[in-house]
């Protein structure tokens, strides 16, 4: 069914209209005066830092791609110039960020991309289900899910979800067992097939192409925020403000920060208990407000003093993005816009979105307090209980284990257990 | 300990070393067993400078009480690893710290405060240390609120009889006056646990709510608007509208959010009073954590097992109690005796059941204490019980009666209704006990040989050595309760296997046969079986062999 094209400039439009309106005359209060980017910048990139997964962890999972790919050529006998696995989701647009459950791994989503006839010519499951026979007897644990194959290796701190794909010239549209979402022109040519396994279909996917989307949303982001304030960066805080090297988002990049402290917020919403972990709003929905939201900005000639400004404005602004068709809620995927990422919204009494614009109304809360701190004090208080970094700043690295929890040094050691013995 | 000091003096002296101590004559208190010095500590920002003045608590006269570090009460649940007296636990293992003298102590002590405990706090490392023990702080928590003494309620546990499930539920059920509030879905298990506490029941609606993950203090909802997000947010806004905006305030609720280590309750008092809501203590009481602890993964199989236990006399009532101590779910008692006196000394039952059923009155006691186990009494000898009821419908029967007329019926009844039969019997003196698992096969004899026979340690046993009651033609085998408890232990521990186990046509013999130490100083001493024979050394074994 074809989704209702969204006008995201007009949503964005009254989104501004109404927050003047009813904000006003707090919002000019509070306007450069108190929103301090020489204050805030660092203390959010401090907790930037704090949510990063560092590269070589990242570049340890990417490593284990060619041993995949190794082990279907191996077992499937397709030519390996004909096997491409390369990441994609969050992984590879630079929004992957660290759970904040200790010991919770991270998954790296990535996609295999198969231009072999052999491999596909016999419809969706069976393409699907050779490639997790191909990895099953390896020294790793795989777990069928919708659309992927789950590896998770012992030991390790993340887990690879690994969704077997088609080139999408590659199947024919007037198959039965096909599920076709018109692409945009703009980046139709990454387009992809993959197996959606409960309806045994091939359907059609962007990943990259989607990355590329937030890759263009993230330049429009660049220009939102005025240059005086960038300006009013002294020398020194620009230097505490300097990402670390491994570090993949630049100070400009607007966008990039903004999905990845939203997604950092939700993340300790869940785990306060205050957003379901079943229905929290999932990051391809925020991700895609978000780049419609900078996106209409632009095109509408706003412009923001500030980080911390803007952050709050596109708390305000992205649940107002939600489009209507009636009772049905509409989010478009950007990369084909008949696909709506909100089809799941009205299933579960409502419970996914509730549980969004529960979260919309807790962001926009947590942002104007730290839009209306008047201190630093208050300003990293707030930081830090909202994006759950409590280490900030002078211990930017989680530590694991317990550093109370040692023996005291100089007891003796004990070779038979004397305790908890009756 | 090697050195401790012997004056207060010697005490100032040593504190006066150390850089971090600040001693005062004028301020340290002995008059209650112990002394407190205040540790001077680098100055630490806000927010994190809520530890007050940190007090050196060192026991006077004792020297086996170990010393510890005492923070201000305004920092407990602030601050983790505090109890509820503001005592700071910084070691996994304090019973370490006895290995050293008393200065030893104070040094590490008061090292691991400043060099450790100090800088993480600092840094924040230690904030997720919350996560680590919530049970912990949800205890402190319950016992501080609310503040005054005279409010606080009275046996307001909560008692979970159900696993955590991943979505909510929602029932109806009993405060009891004298316990708690017994939560469970489950009726059967729920209505026995009702039935042993004798106490005044009030209605509690219940609702069970999972939440992801516990809660660090500061988080805790404490109110009942944040108490009702938490539930939004869990199993939506519908589900909680329902339960919060019903018209039934006559009856107290209860809110449990069931996070996956650690249960949280909310009570809400009838009639209105919601203003009061209660924080409280959670127990966990579903059968896997009572009797497996989740570390036994075949409790599910005990829960939904159905076993006949034929004899409730010594051998049969203690197998008895490891059964319904294990989880086991329901037994039914056949035995058509009478406890008497002479009973007593080997049985479970004590004086109040003199002149009862043996199998009631175990029903019923047991029954009571373990309510998890449904027991079902039998009060008629086991030839009737055996003729009136058909055995395929049981996981398992347990002979435990010793009886030749007993074993042979079973046997009969196993031709033609399948069941997994375990027989089990003592050799007199319990010089030896035999457990026999039958599973498919149905016959003592296997190849013409007598298994019966074949089980038996000893052989050649003078005839009277059983002995007679006085006045009385009843003849017993003498023994002691240390000794039977093996016997039941044995036979237990194969009961437990057997309602795991895949079925075999093999028969399984085990026999705990006891060395020629303990045999020999027996009243007689029969003719030790080949197979049987132990080395010297070895006071006892347990050997299992396969027919």
């Amino acid at each position: 069914m074809a989704v209702t094209k969204v006008d995201y400039r007009e949503l964005e439009s009254k989104a501004n209209g109404q927050k003047i309106i009813q904000e006003g005359a707090i919002y000019d209060s509070i306007s450069l005066e108190h929103f301090q980017p020489t204050k805030v910048l660092p203390l959010l990139h401090h907790v930037n830092e704090f949510i990063s997964i560092k590269e070589d962890e990242i570049s340890a999972a990417s490593g284990a791609y060619e041993d995949l790919a190794d082990i279907l050529v191996k077992k499937l006998n397709w030519p390996r110039e004909n096997i491409k696995i390369h990441p994609q989701g969050s992984a590879s647009s630079s929004t992957l960020i660290r759970s904040p459950n200790s010991n919770e791994r991270f998954d790296i989503d990535a996609i295999c991309e198969v231009d072999h006839l052999d491999a596909y010519k016999n419809g969706p499951i069976a393409f699907f289900e050779n490639i997790g026979y191909a990895l099953e007897g390896e020294d790793f644990e795989i777990e069928m899910k919708k659309r992927c194959w789950r590896i998770q290796w012992r030991g390790k701190g993340y887990y690879i979800d690994l969704t077997p794909a088609v080139k999408s010239n590659n199947i024919s549209l007037n198959e039965t067992n096909v599920k076709y979402f018109i692409q945009n022109t703009e980046y139709s040519e990454d387009a992809v097939w993959v197996v959606n396994e409960p309806t045994r279909e091939w359907f059609s996917s962007n990943p990259r192409g989607f990355n590329k989307w937030i890759s263009d949303r993230n330049l429009d982001s660049k220009f939102l925020i005025i240059s005086p304030a960038m300006e009013m960066l002294d020398e020194a805080y620009r230097a505490e403000a300097e990402p670390v090297p491994d570090q993949a988002i630049s100070l400009q990049d607007n966008l990039l920060l903004a999905i990845r402290l939203f997604k950092r917020h939700r993340d300790i919403k869940v785990k306060r208990n205050l957003l379901s972990a079943e229905f929290k709003p999932i990051s391809v929905i925020i991700t895609t407000l978000l780049g419609q939201c900078v996106n209409a900005m632009r095109e509408n000639g706003r412009s923001y003093s500030s980080i911390v400004e803007l952050l709050e404005v596109l708390s305000v602004t992205l649940p107002k993005l939600v489009y209507f068709d009636g009772k049905n809620p509409i989010i478009p995927n950007p990369t084909a816009e008949d696909e709506n990422f909100a089809d799941r919204w009205l299933e579960d009494d409502n419970q996914r979105m509730e549980n969004f614009f529960t979260w919309t109304e807790s962001l926009r809360n947590d942002l104007k307090k730290l839009a209306v701190a008047r201190d630093d004090s208050s300003r990293l208080d707030i930081i830090k209980d909202i994006f759950g970094c409590s280490g900030l700043p002078t211990s930017p690295e989680p530590k694991g284990g317990n550093p109370l929890a040692t023996a005291i040094p100089g007891t003796p050691s004990r070779s038979v257990p004397d305790k908890g013995l009756a | 300990m090697t050195e401790s000091f012997q004056t207060q003096a010697e005490m100032a002296e040593w504190c006066l070393s150390s850089p971090w101590l600040a001693w005062d004559s004028r301020k340290v208190d002995s008059t209650r067993g112990y002394l407190s010095i205040p540790i001077r500590h680098p100055k630490l920002s806000q927010p994190r400078d809520i530890l007050g003045q940190p007090q050196l608590v060192v026991p006077s006269g004792d020297d086996h009480v170990r010393p510890y570090v005492k923070l201000a009460h305004t920092a407990i649940l602030k601050v983790p690893h505090l109890d509820e007296e503001g005592k700071l636990c910084l070691f996994a293992d304090e019973e370490e710290l006895d290995y050293f003298s008393r200065t030893e102590q104070l040094s590490k002590v008061v090292d691991r405060f400043i060099d450790v405990f100090i800088p993480n706090w600092e840094s924040g490392n230690l904030d997720e240390h919350f996560y680590d023990e919530p049970e912990n702080y949800w205890r402190i928590y319950t016992n501080r609120h609310p503040t005054k003494k005279s409010e606080k309620p009275q046996n307001l546990t909560a008692y979970l009889l159900s696993r955590r499930e991943n979505k909510f539920v929602q029932y109806d059920s009993y405060r009891l006056e004298d316990l708690g509030v017994v939560c469970s879905r489950e009726s059967n298990f729920k209505t026995r646990f009702l039935e042993s506490i004798k106490s005044t029941r009030h209605k509690c609606n219940v609702l069970e709510v999972p939440i992801f993950c516990s809660f660090q203090p500061s988080h805790y909802p404490s109110t009942l608007e944040k108490l009702k997000a938490i539930c939004r947010a869990a199993i939506g806004i519908k589900e909680t509208q329902k339960f919060f905006n019903g018209k039934n305030f006559s009856v107290a609720r209860l809110i449990v959010l069931r996070a996956p280590n650690c249960d949280y309750g909310y009570y809400l008092p009838a009639e209105g009073k919601l203003k009061v809501m209660r924080p409280i203590i959670c127990e966990k009481t579903d059968p896997d954590w009572l009797f497996g602890r989740y570390e036994d993964l075949n409790i599910v199989n005990y829960t939904n097992s159905k076993i006949a236990l034929i004899g409730a006399g010594s051998l049969g009532s203690h197998i008895l109690h490891i059964l319904t101590h294990s989880g086991v779910g329901e037994i039914h008692l056949i035995d058509s005796d009478i406890f008497k006196p002479a009973n007593i000394g080997r049985h479970t039952l004590g004086i109040k059941s003199l002149g009862k059923s043996k199998a009631s009155q175990l029903s019923s006691i047991k029954g009571a204490d373990t309510p998890n186990c449904k027991l079902v009494p039998e009060h008629c000898s086991a030839q009737k019980w055996l003729k009136q009821t058909d055995i395929s419908k049981f996981n398992l029967i347990i002979d435990a009666t010793g009886e030749r007329t007993v074993r042979e019926l079973i046997a009969t009844k196993r031709s033609t209704q399948h069941v997994t039969l375990v027989t089990a019997w003592m050799e007199p003196f319990i010089t030896a006990a035999h457990v026999v698992i039958f599973y498919d096969q149905t016959k003592w004899n296997i190849n013409g040989l007598n298994l019966w026979n074949e089980a038996h340690a000893f052989e050649g046993w003078p005839k009277d050595y059983l002995l007679s009651e006085p006045g009385c033609s009843s003849r017993f085998a003498p023994y002691t309760l240390d000794q039977l408890s093996l016997a039941a232990g044995i036979t237990a521990e194969e009961c437990l296997s057997a309602l795991s186990n895949k079925p075999t046509d093999q028969v399984k013999i085990k026999s705990w046969v006891r060395g020629h130490a303990y045999t020999s100083i027996q009243k007689y001493i029969a003719e030790r079986r080949n197979w049987a024979i132990l080395p010297n050394n070895i006071d006892g074994a347990i050997i299992t062999r396969q027919f």
